[in-house]
């Protein structure tokens, strides 16, 4: 084998090796999609966690004002156990949309009773809790994010295949509104 | 095999071509694997809120703001959150190359805000790819301006040769502006020293071991991404190329080929 052989072999030997560079990269950065999802969804629960602690003093403090929403704390409760007992990430998206609603309904409500609006500890709690939607609202959207580029990532072109051969076949489910929470409060006087 | 002189011009020149085509080839082709990692970590992490931002790998982009009041850079006079300064002197006595003879940072730590929150980046050990925004050369009969002057009188820096004609200088500048648009990946990690009274998160971003990434660019995520496509054959492809084309050049300037 002449030398220009040998050369054009390493030539080529180093072309291929960044080829295989790029293929573990690729297997790489499915993994790394597939935990960045694991540790978005972590940090919900984490907030969720945070959330659900806070509203047994939110129940307690408007019960004595709006006895006339029975209805609405129970609602508020039952959505409260439904979070305590969800066995897999599905149930808990239920759980929390449930809650949210609740949320929403408690805040639109609270507008017909000033006492209540205006004593410090349902400030405190409203605050809050507005503060911990606001985070939740910021990490759905960092979930969706990192669910759409993995999703997107397992179906591009060549990079599908590595995914293929990873058994990563299936997209993702993202974080939905339920059809409830689209529509608006309706607030009876 | 018997020691073989470059007797002829062009043979030497082709040996010489030949090895810097050898050793660029090699650091084009390895500065590849860097290039690859870091368009791989930039498309796989999405960009996080300020307000809801986690301990770990993120990425963040907002808008570049002083921790108290704005400073001035050294050169340019203009106000920066931020800036990397170089001066240096050409020397004439042996190497007729230029000598660094005074650098420095100002403002290594600022707060990055977005629409909902604000959080501390710190650049040390940042890759910033920031280009160099000022940049000027100083003769040896050019008036020098008063601000340059008014820095190598404030630093004690000889200016003038014997003869009373002027050293030869250069002065340049890298700077982050404040409210300039900034790309930030990193480890968010707890700051222990932040105010909570100034509504910044309880996290500093700051360099990640693992994966060993801290990038801060003044560019967006779709340039930064479209440059580092366009480079990524270059280096994997070019690189082989170059050295195999150095090896060849090599071997006929020995005439072993």
């Amino acid at each position: 084998m002449d030398i220009v052989t040998i050369i054009i072999l390493i030539v080529v030997g180093l072309i291929s090796i960044g080829f295989v560079a790029y293929m573990i990269t690729v297997y790489n950065t499915i993994i790394r999609m597939r935990n960045n999802i694991k540790k978005s969804w972590a940090n919900i629960d984490a907030l969720l966690k945070q959330r659900h602690d806070e509203l047994p003093k939110l129940i307690d403090s408007v019960k004595g004002y709006m006895k006339y929403e029975e209805k609405l704390l129970t609602k508020m409760t039952l959505a409260r156990t439904k979070f305590l007992n969800a066995q897999n990430t599905q149930e808990k998206i239920e759980a929390d949309n449930m809650i949210s609603e609740a949320l929403k309904s408690i805040f639109a409500v609270s507008e017909n009773y000033p006492d209540l609006k205006a004593s410090k500890n349902f400030i405190q709690l409203q605050s809050r809790i507005s503060e911990l939607e606001n985070k939740l609202s910021d990490r759905r959207e960092f979930y969706n994010d990192s669910v759409n580029e993995f999703n997107i990532e397992i179906n591009q072109f060549f990079d599908k295949t590595i995914a293929g051969l990873m058994g990563e076949t299936e997209k993702k489910p993202m974080f939905k509104v339920s059809e409830e929470n689209k529509l608006d409060v309706e607030i009876k006087f | 095999m018997n020691l073989i002189t470059l007797d002829r011009s062009e043979d030497g020149w082709g040996f010489v071509l030949g090895l810097y085509g050898i050793v660029f080839g090699i650091l084009l082709f390895l500065s590849g694997f860097d290039t690859l990692k870091r368009k791989r970590m930039i498309e796989s992490t999405a960009t996080s809120k300020i307000r809801s931002l986690a301990v770990g790998l993120s990425e963040i982009y907002g808008k570049a703001i002083t921790k108290k009041e704005p400073m001035i850079a050294p050169f340019s006079g203009k106000p920066c959150v931020y800036c990397k300064y170089r001066l240096e002197e050409y020397d004439w006595k042996a190497k007729y190359d230029w000598t660094t003879i005074k650098e420095g940072t100002m403002g290594t730590e600022f707060f990055l805000k977005d629409d909902t929150g604000s959080v501390e980046i710190s650049t040390k050990d940042a890759i910033l790819d920031i280009p160099e925004q000022y940049r000027m050369e100083i003769g040896r009969k050019s008036k020098i301006p008063k601000i340059l002057l008014d820095y190598l009188l404030e630093n004690k820096i000889e200016y003038k040769r014997i003869g009373g004609l002027n050293k030869k200088f250069l002065f340049t500048e890298t700077r982050i502006e404040p409210n300039e648009s900034l790309y930030v990946l990193g480890r968010a990690s707890i700051n222990h020293t932040v105010n909570v009274e100034s509504g910044a998160a309880n996290l500093i971003m700051q360099k990640s071991k693992s994966p060993d990434i801290y990038y801060i660019t003044n560019k967006p995520e779709k340039k930064i991404l479209k440059t580092l496509n366009e480079n990524l054959p270059i280096q994997l492809v070019v690189g082989p190329l170059l050295i195999g084309g150095g090896s060849l050049s090599i071997i006929f300037s020995l005439g072993l080929g």
